[in-house]
């Protein structure tokens, strides 16, 4: 018996979920690839849902529910589309979050932010995890009490579909996360071309003078270090339960082909080689579905996360990519092909694993943690 | 305008492998995944439409094991009112004629203007429920229902008969209605309202709430694969001799 004991409430979002993905994503997955963007359609109905604000609470518009709900859509959207489980992932961990900051009594024009989120508003991140990066992006022009900014910063996840934007801005004594909103007239966005996670919406964004509104600031600290830390857990772990769900799509593809291609006289799921594949992949489903939701249920308790997510995110993802390498191996040369998902499984896994810190970092913060 | 849904929880096996189980009666559920019963899905949304359109109440209600009540849930959470399970675990061998009859008497008491069912339930494909019911409420009653209107006291339905024909009907209500795939697009439920209705009441009623007798009129003896024919024939050879096969079986059937 699992110690993972999900409530009804949380099986019910799976379940209803689950359905859309079946009956909406699924059949166009494909062309979502090859489109490099999500259609209207599918974003329109996962607004509809209340995915864009499901951790918001109900009183700024969203669904109010916890984080590990929020793992429990990102895992069933990950298995069919990677790249939208990313952006329903941005929004709610990285936006929305940096929007409340833990606080609830937010004034209004953070109110109206957080309703366009929750009501569908794809929103973009500029992701940094240091000073350095930073100082890459946007720099702060004043003129009296009107804030500019302007300057370019190459990777913003979801950004080509945004219309709302948290980027960060370097001044010469701190780093602050200011929101803005979409204005074609001050705001240049290209696209970037990624390896996967290609629907995602990843582009530059270059700002010519863009005039910062009231109360734009979100989160202002010393260096990138205090303004990102208090993001980075639950996306962590955000990004765990992407990884899972792609682990269970390589899982999937892999088993349904080796019932079906024979050879030598035999489906290839008899040989022994191929079974030892099927079972690590089994294994670190497993494995990533403990881990994530072990850091999904103390942030919903309100414990300290932070090393279970670190963990959650190095295992989980390490485990997604080894899992969609050896789907492709099941498959042959037609696991290289477009034809099969598994090699869109293995540039998805790719990309989630260098979101966040590199896997050296990681190992580094967990060893301090066991030696301190 | 008050509306009755009755919904069913089904194994999804379109695309799963059925495994009968031990007692040769029943397939083996631990592997398959249960929702809503596909036309059910649809009649709950014809009903919801019809509550946007004329207002009143959406009455839900399934005769099924504990885990209906995530179907009945879900019903709530799109849009319906009431949810009722009656304890299928109470009530041993159903047939159609039986579960007719417990539905009937679990709502003898909730009036109703129209009443919805799903035309057929997946796993059983009786067909029954609906037209059965609706002669022991003594309510006129349409199957395959692909389209609904109402206009005062009388609807107005459309029925899909085979060859394409679509038979027209005018009725008075209350009715009862066994809706057809393809009436309307069913929606799926907002996670906002999954969690208000998760917390929402659904009434229980088992054997001592419905203490008539209930009898089955059919037993079911035994579900099984039917065993693989040989009516194909795997030619070999070079392609002259598969070529030759091919034409003299042509002519053996009489084909031209």
């Amino acid at each position: 018996m699992s110690i993972i004991r999900l409530s009804n409430e949380q099986n019910l979002v799976r379940g209803e979920v689950r359905k859309f993905v079946t009956g909406e994503l699924e059949p166009i997955a494909a062309d979502i690839e090859r489109d490099r963007a999500v259609s209207a359609h599918i974003l329109e109905g996962i607004a509809r849902m209340g995915l864009f604000g499901l951790i918001v609470p109900e009183q700024y518009g969203g669904a109010g529910l916890d984080i590990t709900s929020l793992c429990v859509a990102l895992e069933e959207l990950a298995k069919s589309c990677a790249s939208l489980a990313l952006m329903v992932a941005v929004n709610n961990c990285l936006v929305a979050q940096a929007i409340l900051k833990g606080d609830l009594d937010l004034g209004q024009v953070h109110r109206e932010y957080l309703k366009r989120l929750a009501g569908g508003a794809v929103c973009g991140y500029a992701p940094f995890t240091d000073v350095d990066t930073a100082v890459q992006s946007y720099g702060l022009e004043s003129e009296g009490d009107q804030h500019y900014l302007t300057g370019k910063c190459d990777v913003v996840l979801a950004g080509m579909l945004a219309e709302l934007f948290v980027v960060p801005v370097k001044t010469s004594e701190s780093i602050a996360l200011h929101l803005l909103v979409r204005d074609a007239s001050v705001m240049n966005t290209y696209p970037v071309r990624t390896m996967g996670m290609r629907s995602a919406g990843t582009c530059g964004v270059e700002l010519k003078r863009a005039p910062l509104a009231e109360q734009s600031c979100l989160l202002c600290g010393h260096d990138g270090h205090d303004v990102s830390l208090p993001l980075h857990g639950t996306a962590r772990i955000a990004y765990s339960a992407i990884a899972l769900g792609i682990t269970e799509a390589s899982l999937d593809a892999a088993a349904k082909y080796s019932k079906q291609r024979r050879q030598f006289g035999r489906a290839i799921c008899e040989f022994p080689m191929v079974r030892e594949m099927l079972a690590g992949i089994k294994t670190c489903v497993e494995e990533s579905r403990l881990l994530v939701y072990d850091a999904a249920s103390r942030a919903d308790a309100g414990e300290d996360h932070g090393a279970a997510a670190r963990i959650a995110f190095l295992r989980s993802c390490e485990g997604a990519v080894c899992s969609a390498l050896n789907a492709i191996q099941i498959h042959g040369g037609y696991g290289y092909t477009r034809d099969y998902p598994v090699e869109r499984h293995f540039r998805d896994a790719k990309s989630l694993q260098l979101l966040g810190e590199v896997p050296a970092d990681l190992k580094n913060k967990i060893a301090e943690e066991i030696l301190t | 305008m008050d509306l009755i849904v009755c919904l069913k929880r089904v194994p999804q096996t379109a695309e799963a492998e059925v495994q009968i189980g031990p007692s040769g009666k029943e397939i083996v559920r631990d592997r398959l995944t249960f929702d809503m019963n596909e036309a059910d899905s649809y009649a709950l949304e014809e009903a919801i439409l019809l509550k946007e359109k004329f207002g009143g109440t959406i009455t839900v209600i399934s005769l099924g094991l504990p885990d209906a009540e995530d179907t009945l849930r879900i019903a709530l959470a799109k849009g319906a009112d009431h949810a009722i399970r009656i304890k299928a675990e109470d009530f041993g061998e159903l047939d159609g004629f039986k579960t007719a009859s417990l539905l009937k008497d679990a709502l003898v008491n909730v009036k109703f203007d129209v009443l919805l069912t799903g035309c057929v339930a997946t796993d059983d494909s009786l067909y029954q429920v609906g037209p059965v019911l609706a002669e022991l409420l003594g309510a006129p009653h349409a199957t395959l229902v692909g389209k609904i209107e109402i206009a005062g006291e009388k609807a107005h339905v459309n029925r899909e008969l085979e060859g394409g024909l679509i038979e027209h009907l005018e009725m008075s209500l209350p009715a009862v209605f066994a809706v057809q795939t393809g009436i309307n697009e069913p929606r799926y439920a907002s996670l906002i309202a999954i969690r208000r209705a998760a917390g929402k009441e659904i009434k229980l009623l088992g054997k001592d709430d419905i203490p008539s007798e209930h009898r089955v009129n059919s037993t079911l003896e035994k579900l099984f694969v039917p065993p693989a024919g040989k009516r194909a024939e795997i030619m070999t050879g070079t392609a002259d001799e598969v070529s030759a096969r091919t034409a003299s079986l042509i002519k053996e059937k009489g084909l031209i």
